[in-house]
């Protein structure tokens, strides 16, 4: 059973899924996938996006640069989204945090959305994300006391910390799953620290079509584990939990 | 920048191609240590090997790729001052988080000398209104090119009495003469038209506040 806030210090949680290259895709699918989803995402913005790519030719290694249209559909009050770029779906909402049986809900309607107008095989990746803002009572606050994970600073190491970043991996279900946590200082202030947990799918189509939306359902439920297993009680109380 | 005492064999993948874009949200890699002010790792199964550095004097770490190819030249790709994105040479590929884009948004403002008032207010925006993500870089420029004596402050304005809100960027300079505002007109002349068919809004003008010392010129 998931703890519950008052104060939760989810900013942003976000759902990714990748398809493979053989995925058909063309012009089309930006706006048949629009006209599924507008009643929910009205609002239409494009925002061009550069990947970059090496490939390995008989001539050698070449970089290429791709740019690339991205569509991004906003709901009503422009606290969620959804993204839709070449053979990627993302769906992202924004504070204060619906919880994860509305979020579950939304990347249930933009997946089914996406499978009426693409024919889907596989998902090469997917991934859940959710990124966390807490903010400590003061810039000098002790990072054990709210944390479980954090850096652990050698005592012959100067004391005087300008800035930091930390990440570590734990493997799930054998190595299928991987979870990135990700901690840093806030580029606002530095009394506010970012602590990003990134669950993803390490094997690419090692969960087949059927079961995305459960592995989705499990993914969360580790993501929760590991963001539990983060914090002490005394950042619960800051977040002023009100039971389970 | 730290010395480069070693960098990691090149592991040939089976795979033929790999893109930073899928690098940056995999993130298969880790950091292994930290040690004497240097940090390193090698990228699992890539076509190229990668070195993570840190760059202690300047206080952040950054990420380099690797390809014996191309004469084992180091690439920046990844950076603590812009976390959430891959870049090569300051340019960079997209993150699918609205919020790590706009962290990384505001860490090249204050990069680039602006002053920014109310940072939770101008991230909020941002994060409502991502479209400016890509008009606020040519701002500055703007800005900067035809106010290069210029102190910049970015804040987020608010009317009191009617609900508008827009992003500002403030010129403040030592003196103000005549020409100001013909100035104001040929910058804003430079972006203005990237605001066509984007959500929100960015101003480009003065509130004739005198730059203080220590940014001004």
């Amino acid at each position: 059973m998931s703890r519950r806030y008052a104060n939760p210090p989810v900013v942003e949680a976000i759902c990714e899924f990748h398809l493979p290259p053989e995925t058909p895709w063309d012009l089309t699918v930006p706006g048949l996938f629009y006209e599924r989803v507008r009643a929910n995402f009205p609002h239409r913005e494009r925002r061009m996006v550069q990947d970059f790519e090496f490939i390995q030719t008989p001539q050698g290694l070449e970089q290429r640069i791709h740019t690339g249209e991205r569509l991004l559909l906003f709901s009503h009050d422009r606290k969620r989204l959804i993204q839709l770029g070449m053979r990627l779906l993302v769906i992202n909402v924004l504070k204060p945090y619906p919880g994860w049986d509305e979020f579950k809900q939304l990347i249930q309607q933009a997946w089914e959305a996406l499978k009426a107008v693409v024919e889907i095989q596989r998902v090469t990746r997917m991934a859940l994300r959710y990124i966390n803002r807490v903010e400590l009572p003061s810039s000098t606050a002790s990072l054990e006391t709210y944390f479980a994970f954090y850096p652990h600073i050698g005592h012959q190491l100067p004391s005087t910390i300008t800035s930091f970043i930390m990440g570590v991996e734990f493997a799930f279900t054998e190595g299928r799953d991987r979870c990135h946590v990700h901690m840093a200082q806030a580029a606002d202030d530095k009394r506010n620290i970012m602590l990003n947990l990134n669950y993803y799918l390490a094997q690419p189509g090692a969960v087949s079509l059927p079961e995305v939306l459960s592995w989705m359902e499990e993914a969360h439920t580790r993501v929760e584990d590991v963001f539990e297993g983060c914090i002490t009680d005394a950042l619960r109380a800051l977040f002023e939990e009100t039971g389970q | 920048m730290s010395t480069v005492h070693a960098l990691p064999l090149l592991e040939q993948s089976e795979r033929t191609s790999t893109s930073y874009s899928e690098m940056e949200t995999r993130e298969s890699w880790e950091w292994e240590s930290v040690a004497g002010g240097e940090v390193w790792s090698t990228f699992e199964k890539g076509l190229l090997s990668y070195l993570a550095l840190d760059l202690g004097t300047q206080g952040h770490v950054v990420a380099f790729l690797r390809a014996p190819e191309f004469g084992n030249v180091l690439w920046p790709f990844w950076s603590t001052e812009r976390p959430g994105q891959v870049y090569r040479g300051g340019f960079p590929a997209s993150s699918t988080s609205l919020v790590e884009t706009n962290e990384s948004v505001l860490r090249d403002l204050r990069e680039q000398g602006v002053r920014v008032h109310h940072p939770g207010s101008v991230l909020d925006y941002l994060t409502q209104y991502p479209g400016l993500v890509d008009v606020l870089p040519k701002a500055v420029a703007a800005a900067r090119a035809h106010f290069p004596e210029a102190q910049l402050v970015m804040d987020l304005y608010q009317d009191p009495e009617i609900e508008d809100r827009y992003l500002v960027l403030y010129v403040r300079l030592k003196a103000y003469d005549d020409s100001v505002l013909e100035r104001l007109e040929q910058a804003e002349s430079a972006f203005i038209h990237l605001l066509e068919g984007t959500e929100g809004w960015l101003q480009l003008t003065t509130d004739f506040r005198v730059a203080e010392d220590k940014d001004a010129l």
